[in-house]
């Protein structure tokens, strides 16, 4: 069954070696033109230096309001933490294309204009959660004994916080950072509707779509998908690796 | 992942009393407002950038629609057309059966999956389930184009089943049809469904396991008394997860469905695009989220009187 | 419950709420609907990047290589947009410096305030336009032009010869309802799909479609089968080329003639036929949004596009045919699709257009008959299946 999830990437990523102009299988012939032709195309530089700007954004502020998020959702009393912690599932829970209209007609009505940093305010949306989540599920498993030991030996809280929690959370924070670029990469929906005409690399190819399907399509794709899913993995390892 | 509302072990807070004294009081005033400080940043930036702009939404729903623009006179016919054209309502059943059946798979398939890599095979249950969280980041669009090149008439698919022999012509309601929306929305949402019901089912002490086989209970016995049970909350979120997400989907059928395949969100679509009819569109949206919340909620009553 | 949160936050949560409330009292101002006048000179454009949003090719970016180079300017194209995305754009405040504005979709983009006026007396070569484009109704409105016509031709059908007998093809749209094409045909999800029925039914004039209730209640039954019938919705004229290259369709209704060209590329030869009753045309012009940042050197762009040369090249590049009468001359012969022999009339190989006829109801329709509106909520009825 998991081969099943890989077949269409499949797919994606053998087309795009194909050395005719058709999208189909099997393979006229093995070829690195599409790579070629897509590597030199100015605009398909400049999306990916969007895409690559909007990840590292969301990751860090996805990251600090995650983090400072869980420090404190981690102090509240039983009853609100069940509430803080569902609450931030709501966006992930809403139907993207609802939001993005929705993000997008706020900024109109406010008068601010659609960019790349339009997107990444709805990408932060999207990915804290996750972040939220991560380090939540880390700081639940903390030692606060070791803090209280640190307490008890004079130390202040800002000295404690940077000695000792930090260092044991920053597994957790890269995993949830990672996790955020990895969501922020991938993302179309709300960049279609906010980034205006600083198009990030998923918009660039539902637009070139539009002119046709051709393997250098394929070879985008298939840049993007190793991208998200390297992410995508290193997080997964760090926030695993953390738990023992 | 583990879920943050799971078990309480090893939990502490550093909300714990320091007794009545006034000294107690200060000691407290000090860990609630630093509790808000940390609290502030990402409350404020969720309802400014979530909130606020579901509300404007909302705001939007109910303006006045005339000859391609729009009044902020304010007017519930939106809403009443969303709910009685039967137009809209048609959509809305043929996009609650696909999500209906596309979830009942997803939750399916996961559980047994998530089943299997947890107590059949647990010596590959790290590798595999890197393997299903990793693929739900492979990308939206090219995914949903290679599922249009393969299940074509001189796809991938039909060329297979013809070098069998399993069919005399090529199969052409593979695609532009449901078939293909399920297909293509089923591999899109696994990964979504596992990692739900995968977490849920981490959390399942062992020992509960190891002492009802010990018992003599046999393995189906298990798995029905105990795993599922104590597994019905990731059920209940792949379940939302995938009904959620197949409700909310626009550009699946509008890439592999045929014309009477579109959902809602096409109409909706529809409305914000050709006719312009933003505020309708809103309301549309709106009353989507509404029933999807109202749908999941009945779902959830007897399932509730099944496992109390 | 905190029993008084920081005042540090409070703060802050009260200065974003005034913000907010004051942002969303005061009116957008990027928007504008002044006409755009002013005798444009391309030189004070110096590092201007204009942005584009419509369809592939006609921003003109492929041939304006050396207006590019020597006043330091660039086109930004953005093709993501069909007709609807395009004006959802603009109203959403997005902003473009230049826009496609087809024919049928132009009152619509005026009504809906997302069009800049032009002041076509500054443009040294709206004289010697075609009139079949530069004096039509269709782009204008209160008096005023609303952008200027850079490309026209018919509507053929495109199909793919090695999946069609050559004695099946169609004659009218009706023709599809025959067994022979059940599920084998695609089209646009447009209600304008029900103009050809009215056409195949002998409801349209010269002058436009309108039709009574009781013509439209039957084009609209007739509507139903067709999509009852068809493969797939098609999104773009290149999508419709790849459901023929890929095999699962073998004519797409919408067509035009340069997915021919797409196909050739991909490998496979596609032709293209007519509807035969099919009256009109279309042709497609270069607005100046609302939004629009640099309308002054867009407007200085489009003045250069018109030059006879330029426009050749514009329109051989979009495989239609040109607007402007002096441009024929520079046409290759091989791109010369129409005849070009008559300077007052617009002829395609079928017949000869003079008015390009609205497919669909303009702004306002006879008494009784079916507005635009009406077309719009058939056609939706139609889609879910009712």
């Amino acid at each position: 069954m998991a081969l099943f999830l890989f077949v269409p990437f499949v797919v994606v990523v053998l087309i795009s070696f194909n050395s005719s102009a058709a999208v189909q299988l099997p393979l006229a012939g093995v070829s690195l033109r599409w790579y070629r032709q897509v590597a030199g195309d100015p605009l398909v530089q400049a999306a990916f230096e969007r895409t690559a700007l909007a990840a590292v954004v969301t990751a860090i502020v996805s990251g600090i309001l995650g983090l400072t998020a869980a420090l404190g959702a981690v102090r509240l009393p039983q009853r609100w933490r069940t509430v803080v912690f569902t609450v931030p599932l709501i966006p992930l829970a809403f139907p993207a294309l609802l939001y993005a209209i929705g993000l997008a007609t706020f900024y109109h009505q406010i008068g601010v204009g659609f960019s790349i940093w339009a997107t990444i305010t709805g990408h932060v949306v999207l990915a804290f959660p996750f972040a939220f989540l991560v380090l939540g599920a880390a700081l639940e498993r903390f030692h606060f004994t070791l803090l209280e030991a640190a307490h008890d030996l004079g130390a202040s809280r800002w000295t404690s916080f940077r000695t000792i929690s930090l260092p044991l959370l920053l597994p957790a924070l890269l995993g949830a950072m990672l996790l955020a670029m990895a969501i922020s990469v991938d993302e179309f929906v709300i960049a279609f509707f906010t980034a205006g005409t600083q198009q990030t690399l998923p918009l660039l190819l539902y637009g070139r779509i539009n002119l046709g399907v051709f393997p250098s399509l394929n070879a985008i794709g298939t840049v993007l998908l190793l991208i998200s899913m390297t992410l995508a993995f290193l997080a997964a390892r760090t926030t695993t690796l953390e738990a023992r | 992942m583990t879920t943050a509302t799971g078990t309480a072990s090893g939990q502490h807070t550093l909300a714990s009393p320091v007794g009545t004294s006034p000294a107690g009081w200060k000691a407290r005033w000090r860990i609630r407002t630093s509790t808000a400080l940390l609290l502030a940043p990402a409350t404020i930036y969720f309802v400014l950038f979530f909130v606020v702009p579901l509300g404007v939404l909302v705001l939007f729903s109910f303006y006045t629609y005339t000859n391609f623009d729009w009044t902020s006179r304010l007017t519930l016919s939106n809403y009443s057309q969303a709910l009685t054209n039967p137009a809209f309502r048609a959509f809305y059943w043929r996009t609650l059966w696909v999500a209906l059946l596309v979830s009942a798979i997803v939750v399916t398939i996961s559980y047994l999956f998530s089943y299997i890599i947890t107590y059949v095979l647990p010596g590959l249950r790290r590798a595999l389930y890197f393997l299903v969280l990793v693929s739900l980041f492979g990308g939206y669009l090219v995914r949903i184009y290679a599922w249009r090149t393969m299940l074509g008439t001189f796809g991938i698919v039909n060329k297979t089943l013809l070098a069998f022999g399993l069919v005399s012509h090529p199969v052409t309601s593979l695609l532009n049809s449901d078939t293909a929306i399920v297909i293509a929305m089923v591999n899109f949402l696994i990964p979504l469904g596992v990692l739900p019901i995968y977490a849920a089912m981490q959390n399942i002490s062992p020992h509960l396991f190891e002492a009802a086989v010990d018992l003599g209970a046999s393995r189906l016995r298990t798995a029905r008394t105990i795993v599922l049970p104590l597994s019905a909350r990731g059920v209940k979120a792949a379940f939302a997860f995938c009904f959620i997400g197949t409700m909310a989907e626009w550009v699946t059928p509008q890439l592999v469905g045929g014309p009477l395949n579109q959902f809602v969100g096409n109409a909706i679509q529809y409305e914000f695009g050709t006719t312009l009819d933003w505020p309708l569109g809103a309301a549309l949206a709106l009353t989507l989220i509404a029933s999807v919340i109202v749908v999941l909620g009945l779902l959830a009553i007897p399932l509730r009187f099944v496992y109390r | 419950m905190r029993r008084r949160p920081s005042t540090h936050a409070l703060m802050f949560a009260g200065l974003s709420i005034m913000g907010l409330l004051a942002a969303a009292c005061s009116t957008s101002n990027s928007t504008t609907n002044n006409v755009v006048a002013a005798a444009p000179n391309p030189a004070s454009c110096k590092g201007v990047t204009l942005h584009f949003i419509g369809f592939p090719g006609e921003d003109g970016k492929q041939i304006s290589g050396a207006f590019q180079q020597k006043y330091h300017m660039k086109i930004a194209e953005n093709t993501s947009a069909d007709n609807d995305q395009m004006i959802a754009a603009i109203k959403i405040g997005q902003p473009y410096d230049l826009m496609s504005v087809p024919m049928w979709y132009a009152q619509r983009m005026i009504a809906a305030d997302t069009l800049r006026p032009i002041d076509t007396s500054v443009l040294p070569q709206w004289k010697n336009m075609f009139p079949g484009v530069a004096k039509n109704s269709l782009i204008e409105a209160g008096g005023n032009t609303y952008g200027v016509p850079v490309g026209w031709g018919d509507g053929p059908y495109v199909y793919n010869p090695k999946l069609v007998a050559p004695n099946m093809l169609p004659k009218t749209i009706l023709d599809l309802l025959n067994p022979y094409w059940n599920k084998r045909y695609i089209l646009f999800n447009s209600s304008s799909n029900l103009s050809l029925i009215a056409l195949a039914d002998g409801y349209t004039a010269a002058s436009g479609t309108s039709l009574t209730k009781a013509q439209f209640a039957k084009v609209t039954q007739q509507g139903k089968e067709l999509v009852q019938h068809a493969e797939a919705f098609t999104t773009s004229y290149s999508d419709g080329t790849d459901r023929l290259v890929s095999g699962d369709a073998a004519l797409d209704v919408g067509g035009w003639e340069a997915m021919v060209n797409f196909a050739k590329a991909k490998g496979v030869a596609l032709k293209y036929g007519f509807f035969g009753d099919y009256l009109g045309g279309w042709f497609d012009s270069l607005g100046i949004p609302a939004t629009a940042t640099h309308s002054q050197c867009a407007l200085a762009y489009i003045s250069w596009l018109m030059m006879p040369k330029n426009e050749a090249a514009l329109a051989s590049y979009i495989v239609s045919g040109t607007t402007n009468s002096l441009s024929v001359p520079y046409l290759a012969k091989s791109d010369r699709i129409y005849d070009y022999s008559r300077v007052d009339h617009i002829v395609t190989p079928t017949q000869d257009v003079t008015t390009f006829p609205d497919p669909t109801p303009g702004n306002t329709v006879p008494a009784g008959d079916a507005t635009l509106q009406d077309w719009n909520n058939a056609w939706l009825q139609i889609s879910a299946g009712l």
